[in-house]
């Protein structure tokens, strides 16, 4: 089982970015563009969700000819697990607090 | 492309670069998909702030693994002259005239003891700060386990035997981390000695000789601090001496005299504290990280040999 995350407001956008296309493998830099996280933020949270095994890393071949491959990342199931509880987590926090919370 | 937008170009990559350079070796694929995701992003804008965060990165993680590796060791340093001054106090003892002597005393110690040093150096070789860091950052900043160790040379083992194995392996090594088979063990792709061992080896090369040359060579930082250390001693006990020599100078001024006599001693408790408590552990904790990386080092030799057989 791995270890839990500090769950810091950082690592729970990351979360919710990946969780929008769990199967998808994404960049570093959209996933900066959609969290809004900068590179120095990103990456460090990147590192240590990859040690915890909830985020999967791999390295893609560029579609067009003469850019080097990029590294992409996606959440690995247990990652997808702890992303949903987070989530369910947020939204009944949002439901006390008399928020209102999108279907 | 406009000239700006090359000229950020140039810069991210450079800045980049200096993040690679500054991250600890087990994070040195991260370096490389840092440097790959600058390579492949075409917002020009974006780009140099993508590339300074990079660099905060770097540091940020170089800094934690020092933290990691040698913060209670850096604490223990910083208490000993804690302890020490607390016990002159609490035994009667006036700071005063140990800070007032410190300053001069102390910078006349480290000076005079990094000149013996660098007298001794030959051209080329690294000096006592460089010494100092390999001490302190450690040489590797992270450890291999047993278990990686074990994994990596199965994986050698296994590929090797494979048809043209001593190619295939030799190529895998100038990949990229995140392309080589090697690219889980970043800890060893990324250490010089053990590349040059691992090179050495594939081509056929006399791995006795090999080893000999790493261990000197990884031993140079140890026998560096062993050398400032003695030469701290004695340089402590020269300052003092000086020292005695400025307080005979005084002789016929009773009210100064005793402060100056006082103060000469500090050169010589100066040297002795930072020699035997600072440089001499200092020194031994890089010897002990040596041999345990030597050990590193013969298990891939015998694997290799074993496998040319």
């Amino acid at each position: 089982m791995p270890r839990r995350p500090n769950i810091s407001r950082q690592t729970r956008l990351l979360f919710a970015a990946l969780l929008e296309r769990p199967m998808d493998w994404r960049y570093g830099y959209d996933l900066s563009k959609v969290t809004g996280l900068k590179s120095g933020t990103l990456y460090p949270l990147l590192m240590r969700l990859n040690d915890q095994g909830l985020m999967a890393a791999r390295w893609e071949e560029a579609s067009r000819p003469g850019v080097p491959p990029r590294h992409v990342y996606r959440l690995t199931a247990d990652g997808v697990a702890l992303a949903r509880e987070l989530a369910l987590a947020d939204v009944t926090d949002a439901k006390a607090n008399g928020e209102k919370v999108p279907a | 492309m406009t000239t700006r937008a090359f000229l950020c170009r140039r810069m991210a990559r450079a800045l980049t670069r200096h993040a690679v350079d500054t991250l600890p070796v087990h994070r040195a694929a991260w370096g490389e998909a840092m440097q790959a995701e600058v390579d492949g992003l075409d917002d020009d804008d974006g780009l140099l702030r993508w590339a300074l965060g990079c660099v905060m990165v770097g540091y940020r993680e170089r800094l934690s693994a020092i933290v990691s590796v040698s913060g209670a060791m850096i604490a223990r340093m910083a208490l000993l002259p804690v302890l020490l001054m607390g016990f002159y106090t609490l035994f009667g003892g006036q700071v005063g005239t140990l800070l007032r002597a410190l300053p001069g005393s102390g910078l006349i110690v480290l000076a005079g003891a990094w000149a013996v040093t660098a007298i001794g150096r030959r051209r080329g070789e690294k000096g006592v700060f460089a010494a100092v860091r390999v001490a302190i950052a450690g040489p590797r900043q992270a450890k291999l386990s047993p278990r990686q160790l074990e994994d990596f040379l199965d994986q050698l083992a296994t590929a090797v035997r494979q048809d043209d194995g001593f190619d295939l392996v030799r190529y895998h090594l100038r990949l990229p981390l995140g392309r080589s088979m090697f690219g889980a063990y970043p800890i060893l792709m990324r250490d010089p000695h053990a590349y040059a061992l691992l090179q050495a080896g594939l081509t056929g090369k006399l791995l006795v000789s090999v080893l000999e040359d790493v261990h000197k060579e990884r031993l140079r930082p140890s026998q560096i601090l062993h050398s400032y250390g003695d030469a701290l001693t004695w340089v402590g006990l020269v300052a003092t001496l000086m020292g005695f020599i400025k307080a005979l100078e005084a002789i016929n001024h009773p009210e100064s005299f005793g402060h100056l006599l006082a103060g000469a001693l500090v050169g010589a408790v100066f040297g002795l504290v930072c020699a035997k408590g600072i440089i001499r552990p200092l020194a031994d904790i890089t010897a002990r990280g040596v041999e345990d990386d030597m050990s590193i080092y013969r298990r891939i030799a015998a694997a290799l040999a074993a496998e040319a057989r």
